[in-house]
This record gives structure tokens, C-alpha cells and sequence, in this order.
């Protein structure tokens, strides 16, 4: 029997808004599923997202900034998010 | 004076603090050193195009904390002091409140001096968080606009690559 992949998905700051959502859980449809696959599939539907786009989005898995090609595993939480803003 | 003699008191918090009774206790846990530097930063009211009320400071639980313990870690291992504060504030933050104070304690001021501008400089650019101008433009419409780290952000943090 194979394992249900569950991934935990975290939005902050302009992304959280623009994406109308903070936090989701979700079953991917294939698997292996790489962190840029994921963005992909999320960001899909967005029709006009460059005003997320052009600061960039940046990425973390299990709250540590990631490159673009990594595996995600189950149980994993994945966030995107503007760059920081502190200070 | 190794970095993990460094005092290090790291604070990330949602309510209100009095930045000069802050102050105060650090200058008074530390009197026997010979130089204190701090820097308060508060949101301004004013704006080019209006008047901000209040910012939002978005944050992530856990990683928020982490990237202020990090910078703090690296002002300690960096600089010769005997102690450093950091508090942030997140959530919601009213015109002229304090978003930041950052101190330090040094037997000299040029290592107090600098480890606050580093601090904050880091602070600008790699603090996990994300602030949200609101307030009313000149004709009086509400506006709130996320704020992205601009050029001269960039380039303060790489005065510290330099050296």
C-alpha cells in the first residue's frame, strides 16, 4: 500500500494575500514532488501575480530557506513568502 | 570573551514596550562596561503621499525567532561585547510606537557602536518578517501596501561583507 504524501503550505506576508490563504494542507497528485514543482502547481491559478513575482518569492521547507529542487517528503511544511522586511 | 559568554536577550513580541525603561535595565546589568550603544526604531507617521496609522509586521512563528537569534549569534561571535539586546516587535504596530530596540555593551564604543548598526543592518534585510504600511493617502482614501527591503538596504548589509 502506498503512503498518502501530505504536505503542509504556509503563506506570509504580500504572498498570504495575494494567495487569500496562511495555511493548507495538501495531498500532491504525483509524487516525487520537487519545492519548484509545488510553487508551479500553487501559483497556477493566479492570473496575474507580478506583483508577488517581481520581488521574487522565496522559499523554506520545515522553516530553512531551500533550493528549488528539493524532494519535498511527507509531513513536510513548505512556506512562500517577499523577501524580509524587518527592522 | 567567547560568544557563548555573550549575554544574549532576544525578544520577538506582540505588545507594546517602554523602550527607555528597556534601556535602563540593560544600562543597569551592564554598568561595569564601558561603553552602551542602543537604537530605538518607531513608525512614522508621515509619509510622502499621506499618513500612516500603523504598520503590521507579518511573521512565522519559530523562523521569526530563529533569524534574530542568528543575527544576534553572528553580532557576538563578530564583535568583542559582553551583551546584546534584541526585541521586535510583530503584529500590529501604532504611528510612533517602537518597532525595534537594539543594544549593546562593550568595554569599548567602537565594538558597541558597531555591533548595533550591524544588528540593525541585518535586522533590515534578513529578519523574518514582513511590514505592511496602513494608513490614508493625500486625498484621504485608505491605502496599506506591503513594503519590500530597498537598494539602500542592500547596500548596508554589504558594507559588513567588506570588512
Amino acid at each position: 500500500m502506498k503512503a498518502v504524501v501530505m504536505i503542509r503550505v504556509c503563506y506570509f506576508g504580500k504572498v498570504a494575500e495575494r494567495m487569500n490563504a496562511r495555511v493548507c494542507d495538501i495531498v500532491p497528485q504525483k509524487t516525487p514532488l520537487t519545492l519548484w514543482a509545488l510553487r508551479a502547481d500553487l501559483f497556477a491559478g493566479i492570473d496575474d501575480w507580478a506583483d508577488i513575482k517581481t520581488p521574487g518569492v522565496l522559499m523554506s521547507v520545515n522553516q530553512q530557506l531551500e533550493r528549488a529542487d528539493i524532494v519535498l517528503q511527507s509531513g513536510d511544511e513548505v512556506a512562500f513568502f517577499s523577501p524580509f522586511s524587518g527592522g | 570573551m567567547s560568544m557563548g559568554d555573550v549575554k544574549q536577550d532576544i525578544r520577538l513580541l506582540r505588545t507594546p514596550f517602554d523602550e527607555v525603561a528597556e534601556y535602563g535595565a540593560f544600562a543597569g546589568a551592564f554598568s561595569h562596561c564601558g561603553a552602551l550603544a542602543s537604537f530605538a526604531g518607531r513608525v512614522r507617521g508621515g509619509a510622502s503621499d499621506g499618513h500612516i496609522t500603523a504598520l503590521y509586521l507579518d511573521w512565522y512563528p519559530g523562523m521569526s525567532e530563529a533569524s534574530l537569534e542568528t543575527i544576534g549569534r553572528d553580532a557576538a561571535t563578530r564583535f568583542e561585547v559582553e551583551a546584546i539586546k534584541i526585541w521586535h516587535r510583530c503584529g500590529e504596530v501604532k504611528a510612533a510606537e517602537v518597532i525595534v530596540l537594539v543594544c549593546a555593551a562593550s568595554s569599548h564604543r567602537r565594538a558597541a557602536f558597531e555591533a548595533v548598526d550591524y544588528m540593525m543592518d541585518r535586522l533590515k534585510s534578513e529578519a523574518a518578517l514582513w511590514k505592511r504600511e496602513e494608513g490614508v493617502d493625500a486625498e484621504g482614501v485608505a491605502i496599506a501596501r506591503w513594503i519590500e527591503p530597498t537598494q539602500n538596504d542592500r547596500k548596508d548589509m554589504a558594507r559588513w561583507d567588506k570588512e
